[in-house]
């Protein structure tokens, strides 16, 4: 005990950093080390399902609307919460994801916002999300061009 | 105790928190969260398949479009002066060399906007403030820009300058692609406006 008294401040300091660090490492209130390892499921595109795979995934189901103009009516009943994209990493959103035990949905009319909201939510560390989206989840070339013309009409 | 046995116990205690902490090389978002979703949310964060052709027929200068589909891909078709990063290997191939500075605006693509709309989160976080996402990616600009076509009698000026527009980006983008990859490079600089190749003007 003296031996503690005598390195007080020294430890207090040391305990006190140690706090920061973890606090740092595994909070959700800030971007997460190695971006890299936070995007892999981005990569392989495992990160993506569709309507009818929602099923098939283990454990009590969130699914997130990220539009607040839209109903879901496909989802059960008790599942969906609804929160603006852009407010996805504000305190509240992060309470609901976090207080969740299962897997996180996202879901948006528009593919490119569901991506955005899955990026930033797994890159401040949470983990077991996808976005519902329809397809084979990897993007394809689908359009094809025609030889043109290149007559301007007249004004 | 004295100074020397403080100043190890501290060293040895300050080691034990450095354990915790990550390893200095890997990459990580330092933007703050509300900083980066209000970027990648705002309107700004876009930018449509006509205006980065608009920018293409312009030559602009502080254009750099990125196209982040496998190689394969891109060298099969790809947007005249696309550099090809794809996106998995992005992080890998450090960004700092091709994201460039504030005056430089960078604008991704891919066949959608889902992969394009991974890497402006991931850019955005590392603090490249310059980048945007083409809306629709390949895809939107083949419906928009090479499949455009008039069908009316008489066309407004401005639809006639988009239509213009749209055409010369339509015939820049199937005689760059029609190219073999070792004459791409040389197409685009002989397309390049040089003014020293002026003749004549006033002494």
């Amino acid at each position: 005990m003296r031996q503690i008294k005598r390195y007080r401040f020294i430890l207090a300091g040391v305990v006190t950093i140690s706090i920061l660090v973890l606090l740092r490492s595994h909070g959700t209130g800030r971007f997460r080390y190695d971006a890299n390892r936070w995007a892999e499921p981005s990569y392989s595109v495992s990160n993506i399902i569709t309507h009818d795979e929602i099923n098939s995934l283990p454990g009590n189901k969130l699914i997130i609307n990220l539009d607040t103009t839209t109903i879901l009516e496909w989802a059960p009943e008790g599942t969906q919460v609804t929160i603006p994209a852009a407010s996805i990493l504000s305190r509240q959103a992060r309470k609901t994801i976090k207080a969740h035990d299962g897997v996180v949905l996202l879901w948006s009319a528009n593919k490119s916002t569901s991506a955005r909201a899955w990026m930033l939510l797994s890159q401040s560390g949470f983990v077991n999300l996808y976005i519902i989206a329809g397809g084979t989840g990897a993007e394809s070339l689908n359009e094809k061009f025609r030889s043109g013309s290149d007559t301007i009409p007249e004004l | 105790m004295s100074v020397r046995e403080k100043l190890s116990v501290t060293i040895i205690l300050l080691g034990v928190v450095l354990l915790f902490l990550p390893l200095g090389n890997s990459l990580s978002l330092t933007v703050s969260q509300n900083t980066v979703a209000g970027r990648v949310f705002g309107q700004d964060a876009e930018i449509s398949a006509d205006q980065v052709a608009r920018m293409l027929v312009a030559e602009d200068s502080t254009l750099r479009i990125i196209d982040l589909r496998p190689a394969d891909e891109y060298r099969k078709l790809s947007i005249p002066g696309a550099i090809n990063i794809p996106y998995p290997v992005m992080l890998a191939a450090r960004p700092e060399t091709f994201l460039g500075t504030g005056s430089t605006r960078n604008i991704f693509y891919s066949n959608d906007d889902m992969v394009s709309s991974y890497a402006l989160v991931l850019a955005i976080g590392m603090g490249y403030d310059n980048c945007y996402v083409m809306t629709g990616g390949l895809n939107e600009w083949i419906r928009t820009v090479m499949n455009s076509h008039f069908t009316g009698e008489t066309i407004t000026a401005r639809e006639n300058a988009l239509f213009e527009t749209r055409t010369r980006a339509a015939k820049l983008f199937r005689e760059y692609n029609a190219l073999p990859d070792s004459l791409k490079i040389k197409y685009l600089n002989s397309m390049r406006f040089d003014p020293r190749k002026l003749d004549g003007g006033c002494e």
